[in-house]
């Protein structure tokens, strides 16, 4: 496809066959630029996919730099564009980490700039613990079980370092590497695995806990749309069915996300020998919920009496479940697909006399920004 | 002022408040209504803002649903959504001696008590002959027909016209007191769409889309200066919705007549608030420091920027400029992130994206 970067947009059938030609969910607080996704263009760096407004099918995809053609991006949307722009690679956590560095600038306002430091100094803090994890875990597996074995989480910090240095060693000599590079390798599986979670604390990684409020999500939805039969029930169950199936995906892939963790020694060797297709499973989850917090908090800060509104927000939304997700798990995801290519809002009682202005739904998506996940 | 009270009364307004509290206390007590309303009058100010617990005494319980109607004019003005306390409290004495028990009801009590009396006094009204100390109140005998059709109309629907703002659906609601009220006269709707704008929960622009009054040009007419009357005062949220209202009529019939010239009252009424505003702004950006400030700042600034949408939409973005860059002008006092933020909110994405851009001072 052609793009040029002054022409008018144009909507397109869009159907993608991967995730990475999906795009990657990028929080801008312009309306206008909701739902969209950027991702590595064909023709040029990066493209823009943006939902179609109008809450009918298709989706305008743009050349990064054509953003204006569709719309005026607020002075965070600017200062974001710039620094995605900027990335070499476009995943969910490269994103992440951009979106937060510009929201902690404050120009989302002081509470997303407070909540941005703070998922950054949450997410240091959970590879920490998941690298600790994997230490102990490492440890269990590794170590000789004779009768003075102790539990290493039951030992006293500088013991299971100490410990941690021999088995490492041991470790290193089998697999034929430094010990150094080990280290090395355990942060950087940390760095992956820290939003999965491990361990006892594994419910709480942020995306087990964003999994739990899709289904929050997927029960309110149901309970909404039982109590209210009048209020667009075609989208409602769009909504239920797309969490419903991707929460049930999400487990599957969360789990094999886990599962090389019990072999540890296996997984090191396989990291040091290749880590592509190891980092390509642990990313996974993250691809497959990349868009839904925005989601399950538009659902969560609506007030009760204006969710029939916020269901017409979230189904353009939604995101698109790429052919690939089949290869990811075993069970048929083709009809939730079927349904979100085709996927179509009627909209009732917009205008602009009904009280909602640009600048407070501006105000809305920074409060977004801002806001937290509620524990299921 | 009650041109009628005398300099002690009037101090009651100025005493010290547990003073003040007890004096009203005292006058709540008093038998004689006609005389109790008389003494309260000049502190009616002070006590709308101090809103003592008071005991519902008949009389008063018997006009509270038009009790946000009463005004201390001493006339009767047959166009105005409007009635003089005085008349009022006259034909209240008298509807309470005749048909009400002399005791005080428990304000928490009010609705369940005024349900069984309203009614009533809606019935006795309209056959009343005017009350004693009439003519002497400077009221004539139309007067009395107007006033009385009037409560007769408010009273009947009282009820529910107080229980309307907390009803499921407050519009729909209020659209079915609208139609009840035309049943009695154009006048009747007036009153009734006054009462009903009072309540945050009625935005304007809604009822101004009512089907009872698209279908009575007199009324809308009223309505719209009505809003206009009460433009002048209103905080700019609030101000936002009676602009909002009078564009929605605008849009609907621009030929309608009376509306240019509300049009252009309203208009100026919008740029004397952002005008005021701006001070506001300058005062609160040279303070706000913290987060909670810089929010408060930031919410004035968005009710700001809802009022010049508005009214760029009823007058024009240019006759507006000038106040908006006076507001606009408040970010210099704030540090660069909320200066930047504060732009965007006034004067938008293109302003603030400028200053985003130029080198620190």
């Amino acid at each position: 496809m052609d793009l040029d970067a002054a022409a008018p947009p144009v909507l397109v059938d869009f159907a993608p066959a991967t995730f990475l030609q999906r795009g990657v969910a990028i929080g801008f607080t312009a309306p206008g630029l909701a739902g969209a996704t950027a991702r590595p263009g064909e023709r040029t760096k990066l493209e823009l996919v943006v939902p179609n407004q109008a809450g009918g099918a298709g989706v305008y995809i743009l050349p990064w730099e054509g953003v204006w053609s569709l719309c005026r991006p607020t002075v965070h949307d600017c200062q974001l564009i710039a620094r995605v722009g900027a990335l070499r690679s476009i995943t969910p956590a490269s994103i992440r980490t951009a979106a937060r560095a510009v929201a902690a600038e404050g120009l989302a306002g002081r509470p997303a700039a407070h909540a941005a430091r703070q998922d950054s100094a949450a997410e240091d803090q959970a590879r920490v613990l998941v690298n600790f994890s994997l230490l102990l875990e490492l440890l269990r597996q590794n170590e000789p079980r004779d009768s003075g074995w102790v539990q290493p989480e039951r030992d006293r910090p500088a013991r299971i370092e100490e410990r941690a240095r021999l088995v490492m060693a041991v470790l290193a000599t089998r697999l034929g590497c430094r010990q150094e590079t080990l280290v090395v390798g355990l942060e950087e599986l940390s760095g992956l695995l820290c939003n999965i979670g491990l361990g006892a604390q594994a419910e709480q990684a942020a995306l087990p806990r964003l999994l739990r409020a899709i289904e929050r999500l997927r029960r309110e939805v149901a309970a909404w749309a039982k109590a209210r039969p009048e209020h667009g029930s075609v989208e409602m169950a769009l909504i239920e069915r797309c969490a419903a199936l991707t929460a049930r995906a999400a487990r599957s892939v969360l789990a094999d996300a886990r599962a090389p963790v019990s072999d540890l020694g296996g997984l090191l060797r396989s990291w040091l020998a290749s880590p592509t297709s190891i980092a390509t499973t642990m990313a996974r989850p993250e691809w497959l919920l990349d868009g839904w917090e925005r989601i399950c908090l538009l659902w969560q800060e609506t007030p009760p009496e204006q969710r029939a509104f916020a269901v017409l927000e979230i189904v353009p939304l939604l995101p698109l479940l790429p052919a690939e997700v089949d290869g990811w798990v075993a069970f048929d995801m083709s009809s939730a697909t079927e349904m979100l290519r085709h996927r179509r809002v009627v909209r009732r009682m917009e205008d602009w006399r009904t009280g909602v202005m640009l600048a407070d739904l501006v105000a809305r998506n920074e409060h977004v920004k801002s806001a937290r996940l509620a524990l299921a | 002022m009650n041109a009628d009270a005398g300099p002690g009364i009037v101090a009651i307004a100025a005493a010290p408040e547990d003073k003040f509290r007890r004096i009203v206390a005292l006058l709540d007590g008093l038998r004689d209504r006609v005389v109790a309303e008389r003494l309260i009058a000049p502190a009616r100010p002070r006590l709308a803002h101090l809103r003592p617990a008071r005991p519902l005494q008949p009389t008063r319980l018997l006009l509270l649903p038009v009790e946000p109607l009463l005004s201390d004019t001493p006339r009767f003005e047959p166009g105005a959504p409007s009635l003089p306390r005085r008349a009022a409290v006259l034909i209240a004495v008298a509807a309470a001696e005749a048909i009400l028990p002399p005791t005080p009801i428990a304000p928490d009590d009010a609705l369940r008590a005024g349900a069984a009396i309203w009614p009533r006094a809606a019935e006795w009204v309209a056959s009343a002959a005017p009350p004693a100390g009439w003519a002497q109140a400077g009221f004539d005998g139309p007067a009395h027909a107007a006033i009385s059709a009037r409560l007769h109309g408010l009273l009947t629907l009282g009820t529910d016209l107080l229980a309307a703002p907390a009803a499921a659906e407050p519009l729909i609601e209020a659209e079915r007191l609208l139609a009840l009220a035309s049943e009695f006269g154009e006048q009747l709707v007036i009153c009734v769409l006054a009462l009903l704008l009072r309540h945050p929960v009625m935005a304007p622009a809604a009822l101004a889309a009512s089907e009872t009054l698209q279908a009575a040009p007199a009324v809308l007419a009223h309505t719209i200066a009505a809003l206009c009357a009460r433009s002048h005062d209103e905080s700019p949220a609030r101000l936002v919705e009676a602009a909002r209202a009078l564009a929605a009529l605008r849009d609907a019939a621009p030929s309608r007549p009376g509306l240019a010239d509300a049009v252009t009252e309203m208009a100026r009424h919008c740029h004397a608030s952002l005008q005021r505003a701006a001070a506001d702004v300058r005062a609160q950006a040279e303070t706000a420091r913290d987060d909670a400030q810089i929010a408060a700042l930031e919410a004035t600034a968005r009710d700001l920027s809802r009022l010049h949408q508005v009214a760029s939409h009823l007058a024009g973005a240019a006759a507006l400029a000038e106040p908006m860059a006076s507001i606009a002008a408040a970010a210099d006092l704030l540090p660069r992130p909320d200066a930047i933020r504060l732009l965007e909110i006034i004067a938008g994405p293109d302003a603030a994206l400028a200053l985003a851009r130029s080198p620190p001072r």
